[in-house]
Parts: C-alpha cells; structure tokens; sequence
C-alpha cells in the first residue's frame, strides 16, 4: 500500500497524463497477490499510449489471467516526468494493477517491437532498482525474459536478457510459468541458475549465457540446441484470443477492439521482417472472428473495431466475414476499420462500404519504378495505384497518404523520380476528378530503408547517412513541384535502428553508454538525443556510419544466425538474388514458394476457403 | 427523443483522469451497458451527450451530471444499475432522471459550484481570518505568473467557509461557474501564495453543482440547497 498511498498524494499530482499510472482499466485483472503462486510482469518498453494499442501485449495479458494460478500485470516505460518523481521519491518501477515493485515478480518479461526502444529496457530495470546486466544479477532476482519480432536478432540485448522467447508466445508464455511454478515450489522466489537449467528445454528458448561468447555462438549446454527455432501456433482457432481486452484510461494511439483475421503474410516483399518471420499465413474462420467481434465490442464499448493482420485485404473469408460484421457493427453503432489496405481499386471500394468515419486512405507502394518494385517484390504497379486513388476520389476521400520507402538496394536517381512522377500523377487524378469539390489532398511519407535480419536484404547495407540526406532533399524538391506535402522519417534515428536490427553483441555496449547517457524513449523525436549515441558509438569504437553500411557476403557468419525463423538461408539467398535480377516471387497463398518454413516447423498454411 | 439526466461521482483513482478521458470512459460505460443512446447525423456520427462543467485532472466530483438523448424510453432503475455494475468502482451513478422536453440544459442551468478543500492537519495559517479579509477588501486578484494573466479572484467566490473536523481542517467555497469563473488552479495557486500551504487540485473535491438564482440554489435535478 506505501506505494499507492505516495503515488496518489505525491506523484500523481506532479505528472502529465496521471491516468497512465493508474491501472483501474475496465477489463484490468486485478488479483489477490497473496493467493497466486506465480507473477509475472509484461513490460512494454515505451510509453503507456503506445503499449496499450499492441495487439500483443492483450493476447498475452488476457492469457495468462486467465489461469487462476498465475497472474500477470502491466508496467509501460514511464514518460520523463514520471521518471523524475520515481527517482526523487525513491519509488521503484511499479505494476499498474497492484502497484507491487517490480522487483517482487518471478518473471518480467519485455516485450521488443521496435530497436529504438531498447534504452528503455535497461532503464526500466534500473528504475525497478535490479541490475540491468545478467551478470550482475543475484539468483534471487525476478527472471528477465524478452519477446517480439526485435528478438529474432537478439544479440545486441545478451548482456542484459536472461533468456529470450523466439517466435509466438501463446503456448510458450504458459510453459515457462509452469516451470517457475514447479521450480520455485513452496519457497518465495524460484532461483534463477535452476531456473534457467529447465528452461532451456522449452522449445523456442535462447539463453545467452549458454552459449559461446565468440561468433558462432555454440552451444556450452549439453541441452542447449544447436540453433534456437521459431515457435509458431499451429492452429489459430484454438489458440487463445482476448475477448474482454484493457480499454485504455490515457488516450492511447489507438483506441479500438482488435480482432486478427490471420497471422503471416504470403505476399513476400523482400524488404520486411514481418512477411518472413510470422509465416506461414494463418486463417481463422470468419465465424470465430465474428462471435470474438461481437463479444469484444459488447465487453470494452469501444466506438471501432479493427480487423488487423499484414494484409488484411488478403483474408480469404472477406466475402463471408464482412457483410455480417458491417451489420453488427451497425447495430452497435461501432465503426469498422482496415489498419492496412492493398493498393488497388478493390480495397479501396471494400473499406468504403465500412460502417465508421473515413477521411482519408493510405496506400503503400514503397518504390517508385516498377523496375524497383519488382526488386522489393512488391507486386503493385501504376495502373493498381491510380485505380485506388480514382475509387478512393469516388467513395468520397478527399485526402491520400502514400508511403515509399527511399535508400532500398539498387535504388537509382530513376526510382526516385519514378516517386515523384507517381505523386504527380496522383495530384492530377485528384485535380481531374475534384471538379466542384474539395481538392484531393496528398502527402507523400518516405521513411528509409532499414536492412533487418532474417530477410532477403539482411546482406544488404543502408545506404550512407549523407546519400540518403541528399537523397530526401532531392525527393522533396520534386514532389513540391506537385504541391504534395512530404513528409520524412529522421534519418539518424534509422541509422541507428539499422546498427541494431543488424547488430552483434558488441551493440549491447553501445547500448549501455547510450543509457548512461540518458537516452531514453529514442524513438520520440523530441526525446532523441543523437548526439549522446555519437558519443556513445565513440567510447566503444565503433563507427555507426560503417556498422549501418555493412554489406554481408553469403558466407559471412551473421551474428544472429543461432536464431532459426524457418525460413531457410538457402531461400533467402534465391529471393536476394531473384532480387538482383528484378525478378518477383508469387504470392505463396497460390503456390508454395519452398521457403521453408512449412516443413522445418511442422505447420501448413491454413485458409479460411480453402487454397488459391 | 426522450432526454434524461444522469448524476454521477467520481472519486478515488478517477480524480486523475482528465475531463476528456472521463468522457470516452462514461461514454464506453454507457455503450456496454447497451444504452439507447442517439447518434447525430453525418460524417462522423457521436452520441448525443452532454456533459456538465468539466472537473481539473485531480479533483473529485460527488454530483457531476450528463445529459443523455436516447432513442426509445427506458426503465431507470434497471439502467442505472447495469451502468454501476460496467463502471470502474471509482465512478459511480447516483441516479438517472428523465428531463422534460425543452428543459434548460446544463450549460445554461449551472451557474455555480460548491468547492471543498481539504487542507489536512497542522497548517497553522489562519484561513478564517485570511478569508474574512479578502471578503471585506473585495478586491484579490492573481497574477498567473506564466503568462502574466490577471484574475479577479474576489469576484470568482460567491461565498466561502472555514470547517473543522477534529484536527482536519477545509474551506468551502461556492464559486462561480460559466459566467466569471476562474480556473480552480489560479484559486488553489493564490491561496498557496497567502496560506502559505502548498494547495494542489488533489485536495478538492467538487460537491455540487447548483443553479444560483435571487439567493435560491437548486441544483440541476430541481433539489433547492441552502446556500448558508
Ligand atoms: S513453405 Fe511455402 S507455403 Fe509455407 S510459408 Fe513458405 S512459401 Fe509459404
């Protein structure tokens, strides 16, 4: 209760959004601390807004709650302001749910979305008062685990993460709780070495510490395996779905229901980690998604509902599911909406006949030729964009956002003024069409390539700093011509992101200096401090400019080559080079493209109406 | 469209939340309590709510109010009790009462709010003779030092008192609402500065809000309240 009381009388009245702290969500578990044998603590290494719109972070918490014997609680990255009073108060990190120190949990597990989150984990910990290096860490403290697609390169955090959880986490997060439950036994904390010993029989499990230091990482454990493979549900149908999940106090990023129509996506673009380490494509039936619809709106009271997934145009029960959705949502007066569209004329019309508020569209066509739209795979051409737009000007829209991405390998002064041609093109569709009305309104984002492990282009280098400077100054001169609005992505914070995602251990000492240098939330751009990472770069001698530049031969061991997505080197090195000569790959929903992950894991892809 | 009027508190952890968040939590109350609620027309339809004066983050409220347009008449009681049963503990319904077609609104209804500070033990500021003296001067006013703004706060206060319980003391305060208010902010920052107490929006809690005519309060369900 200390806690609470100095929470409520001292804090909570000097600090920003106080509802952040507060944990008494609509739907928030609260437990009887005293009478669950194991806790564990989901920590979202970011703020509460942004944690709270992961679909993630609900599977999980809405899981574990749901056993009686376990209990988990929430904790996010406290904003700055927060952060001082903890520290001026001396109050450890704390769960929002029973305002219990962190420090008292069996298990706090991080969960890893995105690189420039990582200073956030080790001030988390050290807020919460536990050593954030392994090695400095007693047997008695709580077990540091870390999930998510960041983890797929886990390297960069093994000084600071005990055991790593590779792949989805719905099977797995139960078993480790069994196991701390059985280790820990009737005494007050389970201890960690003894801990680790029996974890290392979870399938999915990487534990540094049990492996060589040196590049290739082998395997000191007689039962460490060799290679850590990805765990990946068989059947989402009968995997757990959150139905009653948290409904955010603080407004968060996104405030909606979520279902998943699927997980994994069959489209194959050759740039993006999520389309290789989720695979394969996962359906559920519509008639599950529509009973889990119906149950979230009727338990949260959310005014929108959101059908998520990579793509999630590509479900094959669309047909089927949306009608009845529409109209149930109708009914409830609940808004429908699609978080991604494809880019053609079909998408469009569909999200239009979505009950809810829509002013505007996005579209991703990511390169601006089609000769580099074919290196990315990206299987989009002009003529599928501009018939988006014309439905989209036909539903009503009045406003297009389209997204490329710039520095992509093979990248020419062409492509870029392929975008802006595009842009063009786009503008004066809009300007065709708008007669009598409100002009179409377009903005352009580029954000800039980021190579990432695991992916066809994990060879590839980011290009330089300076090149990608010059070369979103060229864009923008471009698309101003067209009176478009353009927007770009920090380029220093991608660089940075672009060292971690393909990143060795020696990242992780960058990372403390970083820390130590309060860096902190790195991927608010007002909290970004580059300067602080040059330094830190600096002291342990190694040039960003460089790291982020790498290129990686076939044969050149990767740092997170202990890590076994499925999807086999042999694939990816066919994509790299089917890349190079400007040739696609089709979509695996109609033939299987031999990645594979199918085989290596055990699963197939599963469609809701059948294959192709 | 029948209209109806609901009172509500909020107490406790919902004190933090702002007037915004405790919107969208009462109004996602009211949607998983199935309320009939009406919709407005067009592009971006919202139920048709109406809330009361809006409470600082940090200040409880015992009989905050919102108007409601429903779609169909329903039973009350049955409606309040399910709203209580899909609402955080830390706001509560007290009643739900149907207003009469062309009643006067909230916005137009209140004009006035009564205030308690709750100053703790062991503050040795005289804040009875403290505020006998503003009274007969007539004439405090703040300047917000950020911007420089100045407030007429004498004028704000309609009435104020000084209460004890045991050892704890508070001072209540009716204050102008709408027309003439100041936010509570500059009232608890000028008293910080004379009491020397630091006074922070957590020590309040709004007890009522009242209509405030010839020396008569009602307040918005038509109860008449003594003013002294
Ligand atoms: S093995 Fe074939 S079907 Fe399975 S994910 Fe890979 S390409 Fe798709």
């Amino acid at each position: 209760m200390e806690i609470e009381r100095v929470l409520l009388e001292k804090i909570l009245p000097q600090v920003q959004k106080p509802a952040r702290y507060l944990g008494t969500e609509w739907n928030a578990a609260h437990k009887n601390w005293d009478a669950v044998p194991v806790r564990m603590a989901f920590a979202f290494p970011d703020l509460y807004e942004v944690g709270m719109s992961h679909l993630g972070l609900q599977i999980l918490y809405g899981l574990v709650n749901s056993r009686e014997d376990y209990l988990m609680e929430r904790a996010f990255t406290p904003a700055p302001d927060m952060e001082r009073e903890l520290r001026k108060t001396k109050v450890p990190l704390f769960s929002l749910e029973s305002h219990k120190p962190l420090q008292d949990f069996d298990v706090i597990g991080f969960t890893l979305q995105y690189e420039l989150t990582f200073t956030n984990v080790l001030n988390m910990l050290d807020l919460a008062g536990i050593p954030y290096r392994t090695r400095e860490r007693g047997d008695d403290q709580p077990l540091i685990i870390a999930g998510g697609p960041a983890a797929l390169n886990p390297e960069p955090l093994t000084p600071f993460i005990d055991a790593f959880l590779i792949g989805e986490g719905e099977e797995a997060i139960l078993e480790i709780l069994d196991l701390v439950r059985e280790v820990k036994g009737s005494s007050g904390r389970a201890s960690r070495l003894q801990l680790l010993e029996r974890l290392v029989e979870i399938p999915g499990i990487y534990i540094p510490s049990f492996y060589s230091e040196e590049y290739p990482r082998k395997p000191l454990h007689p039962r460490a395996p060799q290679r850590v493979q990805r765990r990946v549900l068989d059947k989402l149908d009968f995997a757990y779905f959150p139905t009653s999940p948290l409904v955010p106090l603080a407004e968060a990023v996104h405030e909606r229901g979520m279902v998943e129509l699927f997980r994994g996506c069959t489209r194959g673009c050759r740039f993006c980690q999520a389309g290789m380490i989720y695979r394969p494509v996962r359906e559920r039936a519509p008639e599950a998604l529509l009973a889990q619809a119906e149950e979230i709106i009727k338990n949260t009271g959310f005014e929108e509902l959101s059908l998520i997934s990579l793509s999630s145009l590509d479900y094959s029960g669309m047909a089927e599911l949306l009608p009845s959705l529409a109209k149930g949502c109708a009914t409830t007066r609940t808004g429908l909406s699609l978080p991604s569209l494809r880019v053609d004329s079909f998408s469009v019309k569909t999200a239009k006949e979505l009950p809810g508020r829509r002013t505007s569209v996005t579209l991703a066509p990511e390169a601006g030729s089609q000769r580099l739209r074919d290196v990315i795979n990206k299987g989009v051409t002009e003529n599928d964009l501009l018939e988006a737009v014309e439905a989209a000007l036909e539903a009503g829209w009045f406003a297009v956002k389209l997204y490329f991405m710039v520095g992509l390998p093979t990248e020419k002064k062409e492509d870029l003024e392929g975008i802006a041609d595009l842009v063009a093109k786009v503008v004066k569709l809009g300007k065709r069409q708008s007669q009598g009305r409100k002009r179409l309104r377009v903005t352009v984002s580029a954000s800039t390539f980021v190579p990432k492990a695991h992916t066809p282009f994990q060879w590839e280098g980011q290009d330089r700093s300076d090149l990608l400077e010059e070369k979103h100054q060229y864009l923008r001169t471009l698309i101003k011509k067209s009176r478009a609005e353009y927007n770009w992505h920090n380029i220093e914070t991608s660089m940075i992101e672009a060292c971690f995602a393909r990143g060795g251990r020696e990242m992780g000492a960058v990372l403390e200096e970083a820390f130590l240098r309060g860096c902190r939330l790195d991927s608010w751009t007002e909290h970004f401090n580059y300067q602080a990472w040059l330094e830190s770069f600096e002291v342990v001698g190694i040039d960003p400019a460089d790291y982020a530049t790498r290129c990686f031969d076939y044969d050149d061991l990767l740092p997170w080559e202990v890590i076994d997505p499925g999807v086999s080197k042999d694939y990816l090195i066919s994509e790299h080079r089917k890349a190079m000569d400007e040739k696609v790959t089709v979509d695996c929903r109609d033939v299987c493209g031999k990645c594979g992950v199918c085989s290596s894991l055990g699963v197939t892809t599963q469609l809701a109406r059948g294959r192709g | 469209m029948p209209g109806y009027r609901l009172q509500y508190a909020k107490s406790g952890s919902s004190c933090f939340l702002s007037h915004r968040e405790l919107m969208t939590t009462l109004q996602r109350g009211l949607r998983r309590a199935s309320f009939p609620l009406t919709y407005s027309k067009g592009y971006n339809p919202r139920p048709k709510l109406s809330f009361g004066p809006p409470l600082g983050v940090g200040v409880a409220g015992l009989q905050e109010y919102i108007d409601l347009e429903l779609d169909q008449d329903i039973n009350t009681e049955e409606y309040l009790h399910s709203l209580n049963r899909l609402l955080p503990p830390s706001i509560r319904a007290n009643s739900l009462t149907a207003v009469p077609a062309g009643a006067k609104g909230l916005g137009k209804l209140i004009n006035c709010g009564h205030y308690l500070i709750d100053i703790g033990e062991g503050n040795d500021a005289d804040w009875e003779q403290l505020l006998q003296c503003g009274e007969n001067e007539g004439a405090w006013s703040y300047e917000r030092p950020g911007d420089g703004k100045v407030y007429n706060v004498s004028d704000a206060i309609i009435k104020s008192d000084v209460y004890h319980e045991g050892e704890r003391l508070y001072i209540g305060f009716l204050l102008k609402v709408g027309n003439g208010e100041i936010p509570l902010r500059v009232l608890l920052d000028f008293l910080s500065d004379k009491g020397g107490a630091v006074l922070l929006p957590s020590m309040v809690t709004r007890t009522g809000l009242y209509h405030l005519d010839k020396g008569c309060l009602l307040d918005p369900l038509g109860k008449r309240k003594n003013l002294n």
